[in-house]
């Protein structure tokens, strides 16, 4: 298991947003979280790729317990994650968004920014190129010298997709790709992930409202409900649940 | 015009660059904290302070109350300054730079403003407010206006070269990091970026330059006491020019330092003019005018004159 969560729990104030969760992510799998909103997936997420500690349970990834680990660590193992909300960096170009990524660049120390010129370009100049094949990958090279600021909510997303590429992570925690992004560029989007999946082996986890776009990418389908796992399995299994459809329709309170 | 006052003219001339030049390195260094990382840093004198008093300490001639006597040449006190005020910025960071930006202020004011009641009171060290004079100012040794020459071209070197620091960091892969920690914080972390690290990184910076224009300062002076770290100079003024000059931009840093300096220097000049009875508000007057300039460049240019424009980076 690339990913194991053990009976997370995590309350905001008096709110319980996640109470014994428990679930886990195959190495190589499209695994789905889906569940009625308030149903904690978010923060879950929020707890695996350390934003916030849980106030009891356990995070493991790639064998080792991170729970509570900052997320720049948590990046460094080869885990990111992407917003619901795109969290772009509006006033730098996308290309840049994109180049800002990959850690350990000697131009992002000072030291070597200030002594090491011809390493810093050298890098610079592969980073670009990496750069350059993802925004090829994304149809967003039109765009490369815009502020990403000025783009649109989707293609806002697919950046978001993007900027995980370059960090050739072993899982990606996809928060609602598929968001506010229209029908056409949706089908695109999930082909991509596939791609993404099959041809660079990234193991996926994806927070997702679309039924059809979870039905077409995932398996497992883990469903979330009131800050725990309700139940799982494929997405036709879970469809027949009668649980599941109680909790989307608010009959399980 | 007589020769002696044409002479009076480029005396004059070259003391408004050496201090414009001084005071450029203290906006970079601010340019450096809030420019670039958008760390809120009133507390700027406290910096100046400690790079002015190591380099004073550790340049000074023997003396029987202060620590003093190492008599050594500016070429080992001026790095030695800002090596000291850099150390009291990471002690500072590792305490304050999580703290968002308003609260940081609060902190830095704090700051400096403990570190000025240390150099007013440390007595064994500083001499307390009698100050530590005497001081040596490199190149004093050539003949007539050649040394305040010489040291003008010393400023100026120097400020070139932090300049180049400055720009190079900002257009570096570390100053791309630091605008998108700027943009989105939460982002730069999820994407692997030590946020904490790269703030104090910049932080200690600045505050290493800000440390080199205290020495450069106390040695131009030939002398260091308290009022030098009056936060109206050693901060408000630096403020004031950052923000005319156009922050973000280190171009905008220099020039807003010395058009500034050249502001609150005549404006010295000018209030030597008025009437007896009202020469003791002059000082208010100057502080005005150097507000009423920031209005009127303000009301041109909304970021400052080199700053960037609306819509870029």
């Amino acid at each position: 298991m690339l990913l194991e969560i053990e009976d997370v729990a995590k309350s905001f104030g008096g709110l319980q947003a996640v109470s014994g969760c428990t679930f886990s992510v195959e190495k190589g799998s499209i695994t789905g979280l889906i569940g009625p909103n308030g149903a904690g997936k978010t923060t879950t997420f929020n707890i695996v790729a350390g934003v916030f500690g849980p106030d009891s349970g356990s995070v493991r990834f790639a064998g080792r317990d991170v729970t509570g680990m900052p997320s720049h660590k948590l990046f460094g193992m080869g885990l990111v994650r992407t917003f619901q909300i795109p969290h772009e960096f509006g006033h730098l170009t996308v290309r840049d968004n994109l180049m800002t990524v990959p850690s350990g660049q000697p131009g992002e120390r000072l030291l070597g920014a200030w002594l090491a010129p011809a390493k810093t370009r050298e890098t610079e100049d592969r980073i670009r190129a990496q750069a350059d094949d993802v925004l090829e990958f994304l149809k967003l090279d039109r765009v490369a010298g815009d502020p990403a600021g000025t783009l649109s909510g989707g293609q806002k997303k697919l950046l978001e997709l993007g900027r995980a590429m370059m960090a050739e992570p072993a899982l990606i925690l996809l928060d609602e790709p598929g968001a506010g992004v229209n029908p056409t560029l949706l089908e695109h989007l999930g082909d991509m992930i596939i791609e993404l999946n099959r041809t660079r082996g990234y193991s996926i986890c994806i927070i997702e409202h679309n039924m059809d776009m979870i039905a077409k990418l995932c398996d497992p389908v883990i469903v979330m409900a009131q800050g725990a796992v309700l139940t799982q399995g494929t997405m036709d299994e879970v469809r027949k649940d009668k649980r599941v459809l109680d909790a989307y329709l608010g009959g399980s309170r | 015009m007589s020769p002696d006052q044409l002479y009076g003219f480029f005396l004059y001339g070259i003391s408004l660059l050496t201090m414009g030049g001084i005071y450029a390195v203290l906006a970079l260094g601010l340019n450096m904290h809030w420019g670039l990382t958008g760390i809120l840093n009133i507390g700027i004198a406290g910096f100046f302070a400690v790079g002015a008093y190591t380099s004073a300490i550790l340049a000074s001639a023997p003396h029987p109350v202060h620590l003093g006597g190492f008599a050594m040449p500016a070429i080992f006190t001026f790095p030695a300054a800002m090596a000291a005020s850099a150390v009291v910025a990471y002690g500072i960071a590792r305490i304050c730079i999580r703290l968002r930006s308003d609260y940081l202020a609060i902190a830095s004011i704090g700051i400096a403003e403990i570190l000025r009641l240390v150099v007013k009171n440390a007595r064994e060290l500083t001499n307390g407010t009698l100050g530590i004079s005497n001081l040596p100012r490199p190149f004093d040794w050539v003949p007539g206006a050649g040394g305040q020459l010489a040291f003008l071209a010393l400023v100026i070197v120097l400020v070139l070269g932090v300049y180049w620091l400055a720009e190079r960091a900002r257009t570096s892969p570390w100053g791309r990091t630091m605008r998108a920690i700027r943009d989105n914080e939460e982002a730069a972390r999820a994407l692997g970026k030590d946020v904490d690290a790269f703030r104090t990184r910049a932080f200690v910076t600045g505050a290493a330059f800000m440390g080199l224009a205290g020495a450069l300062t106390a040695h131009y002076l030939k002398f260091i006491g308290p009022e030098a770290t009056d936060p109206l100079l050693a901060t408000f003024l630096v403020w004031v020019m950052l923000i005319v000059g156009g922050s973000g931009s280190n171009k905008g840093a220099i020039l807003g330092a010395f058009l500034m300096w050249a502001v609150w220097s005549v404006s010295e000049i000018l209030a030597g003019y008025l009437p007896s009875e009202l020469a003791t508000r002059a000082a208010f007057v100057r502080v005005f005018i150097i507000g009423f300039v920031l209005v009127i460049v303000l009301q041109r240019y909304e970021s400052g004159i080199l700053g960037p424009r609306r819509g870029e980076s």
